[in-house]
């Protein structure tokens, strides 16, 4: 049985020798293509800020929605593939108003990251054995997640990747201007920032790693918190954090 | 638990109003004095309960989770009026054998509309249900008027429940008065009143 190297990469469930899964890798990397999205903890919430790339003119940028609500008190950004993104969101859904249906509480933020995760592991060809039968997905989820949550534990944050792996952040920069964005929140973040700063931060950072200029139509930004829930930013409250970033 | 409710609502001008008594009642015996029988569906539509607690209970919080869901997926929460009809399709395909004993009055800031278990649906503009209805029917339909202002509609309502709290046995306890805001579109506790007798 010997298979050449590059033959390790078509299959989703067979290692390679040196012990790695390309496809998953692959799809990481998919998650590199993707804009950028930011999120940032504070002790009074979460700030989620996403770029929107509007590669028209004609475009009505309105219709592209990068932040999604999962639950009043939970939300997340995305970055890659933004279909695949919303069949995760969707079982989020569904499985938040299931936690409140059946315990009357919100979801924990925890075990909602938990449950995408779950999912986003179970891609695979022979998956007939899967809780709930049938195949849904034969490849992985070319998309991660941050998902912001405000619950007992306080203000989340975490980040989901497509490897089913997920990590609490206090703050985290993903998609293409990732790196250097982790870099800028690396020097500039406080743990005891104020939400209003972490905001200007969110923004801020978002604006030095975009290519284009930044306005209201080519950013996406939500927050949650605890007397507010998750809230997607109107127009006006995206421009009035923007006048407030030192020029 | 409880077949004992006086549970009232009507349109006018302002909006809709409700009002429900608190009674929880097993036969000849009251379980609680204190029994929440509006339960929050979405932001915009609140549900009355009469009939069996547990039944209502369950079905209502169902619906209130499947309207999140819509709203999550269409950007605003569904009216009270596609939620009763839901609530109808859903509880007419339930088996008959089970018993279930639902009595809803939904309702939003423009709706109101009734549902039960026999999958009935009604939209209307006044609906009293529950065994103290009748005596509360007679003082709504003596009161009514549709550009009643919202003091008004609240007393009106108020002493429907409050009338039919004294005439049947198996209504009584807290008394709750909802108000659905066209102003707001929301609805919203107006009086809660723990003074009958």
């Amino acid at each position: 049985m010997f298979m050449a190297k590059s033959e390790y990469d078509r299959g989703v469930n067979t290692f390679s020798p040196e012990g790695r899964l390309f496809q998953v890798e692959y799809a990481i990397q998919a998650v590199k293509l993707g804009s950028t999205s930011i999120g940032i903890k504070t002790a009074d919430g979460v700030v989620l800020a996403v770029e929107k790339r509007v590669t028209s003119t004609l475009m009505e940028s309105s219709s592209i929605e990068k932040v999604m609500e999962i639950d009043s008190h939970c939300g997340a950004a995305m970055s890659g593939l933004i279909a695949d993104a919303r069949t995760l969101v969707d079982h989020a859904r569904v499985e938040a108003q299931n936690h409140r249906f059946t315990y009357d509480e919100p979801m924990p933020t925890t075990a909602l990251t938990q449950s995408v995760c779950d999912l986003a592991l179970s891609f695979g060809e022979d998956s007939e054995e899967r809780e709930g039968g049938g195949s849904k997905m034969s490849r992985p989820f070319g998309v991660a997640l941050l998902v912001a949550g405000y619950d007992d534990d306080g203000a989340q944050l975490y980040y989901a990747d497509p490897s089913g792996t997920f990590t609490q952040y206090k703050a985290k920069a993903m998609g293409s201007g990732g790196e250097g964005a982790q870099s800028n929140l690396q020097e500039s973040y406080s743990e005891s920032m104020s939400f209003a700063d972490a905001e200007v931060l969110a923004l801020s950072t978002l604006k030095q790693v975009m290519e284009d200029k930044l306005t209201t139509d080519n950013v996406d930004v939500a927050s949650v918190t605890k007397d507010g829930g998750f809230h997607v930013y109107t127009e006006a409250e995206i421009t009035a954090v923007v006048a407030r970033i030192a020029a | 638990m409880y077949h004992g409710t006086t549970t009232v609502a009507f349109r006018f001008d302002g909006g809709t109003m409700c009002c429900v008594d608190s009674r929880a009642s097993l036969g000849n015996f009251v379980g609680s004095y204190s029994t929440e029988k509006a339960i929050p569906v979405s932001r915009t539509t609140l549900g009355t309960m009469a009939g069996s607690a547990g039944d209502c209970t369950y079905w209502l919080r169902l619906l209130s989770a499947t309207s999140k869901l819509a709203e999550l997926e269409t950007g605003f929460p569904p009216s009270a009026r596609r939620n009763a009809e839901y609530l109808a399709g859903l509880l007419s395909r339930q088996d008959k054998n089970l018993d279930l004993s639902v009595g809803t009055m939904m309702f939003d800031d423009a709706t109101l509309t009734y549902a039960d278990n026999s999958g009935a649906c009604l939209a209307g503009h006044l609906f009293a249900v529950g065994s103290g209805s009748p005596y509360a029917y007679s003082v709504l339909d003596a009161g009514y008027r549709a550009d009643l202002n919202v003091d008004e509609a609240a007393d009106l309502a108020e002493k429907a429940v409050r009338t039919a709290a004294a005439r049947d046995a198996y209504s009584g306890g807290i008394v709750n008065v909802y108000f659905a805001d066209k102003a707001t579109g929301k609805w919203r506790r107006l009086r809660r009143l723990d003074d009958l007798p």
